[in-house]
């Protein structure tokens, strides 16, 4: 995908060209909120607000500073970490419209997507009960789309920061894994 | 570590997007206000600073040639 392409298209008037951008991200978009421990109402509503949000600022991108990706998961991890705060313990978080779906394998046979859906289960429980900046900086290194230096500029530290908080977030999700 | 168990399921995510949801992403879109783009930089400004160079130069030089004029005259005067 040719961002500078599109920017330039969306310029000269072909909102249309944003569809692009859009069938680009929405998969590590609903990766990330996913793993950012939200529900997938959540991360649907969340999910729409970025790219509405991108598209009202596209003119503050500046290809010179960063990737569109830094940029776009840049405000999804503003967004997702301003709706964990509001959600806070409210019971929403840990309502039971969460039904697990979307399995990485359709064909799966029922037992197999029984104990796939467990483990998804066990896994978003155990992420929902990590502090908020673990889950973020956990949930961006899980993404393909980005690396390390990625995520250093979106989280606002260095890079050898990330790798020590990304340490420690693995150890605590790997504790509450065991609980 | 415990987690290791689980890298399967971080790498490939919870939540998948809905069929239609690209679509719905730009039906709202398309209700939305144009972007605001800064203005691209202005080409002629360069051509500007190249005219007005050429004026000073060509006002510098007329002055000069007036005043070699001017010796000239008191000159050839005396």
């Amino acid at each position: 995908m040719d961002i500078d392409d599109i920017l330039l298209r969306i310029r000269a008037g072909d909102r249309q060209a944003f569809a692009e951008i859009v069938r680009a991200f929405q998969s590590p978009l609903f990766r990330f909120l996913g793993n950012m421990g939200l529900g997938r109402g959540q991360v649907e509503d969340i999910a729409q607000e970025t790219f509405l949000r991108a598209w009202n600022n596209l003119g503050q991108y500046s290809p010179g500073l960063s990737r569109f990706s830094t940029w776009l998961f840049t405000i999804a991890r503003r967004l997702a970490l301003n709706e964990i705060e509001r959600a806070g313990n409210r019971a929403e978080t840990l309502d039971g419209n969460d039904e697990v779906v979307d399995l990485p394998c359709q064909r799966a046979l029922p037992q197999d997507a029984l104990e796939q859906a467990r483990r998804h289960e066990a896994l978003h429980r155990a992420l929902r009960r990590l502090p908020a900046a673990d889950r973020s900086v956990l949930a961006l290194a899980y993404l393909r789309e980005i690396d390390l230096a990625d995520i250093a500029r979106i989280e606002g530290c260095t890079v050898g920061a990330v790798k020590t908080r990304l340490h420690r977030a693995r150890n605590r999700l790997s504790q509450l894994l065991e609980t | 570590m415990m987690i290791e168990h689980y890298e399967d399921l971080l790498q490939a995510g919870r939540y998948a997007p809905p069929a239609d949801f690209s679509d719905r992403v730009m039906a709202r879109i398309m209700d939305q206000p144009e972007p605001s783009f800064a203005a691209p930089p202005r080409t002629s400004r360069p051509q500007a600073q190249w005219l007005a160079l050429a004026a000073a130069s060509l006002l510098g030089a007329i002055q000069l040639a007036t005043f070699i004029f001017g010796v000239w005259i008191t000159a050839s005067a005396s």
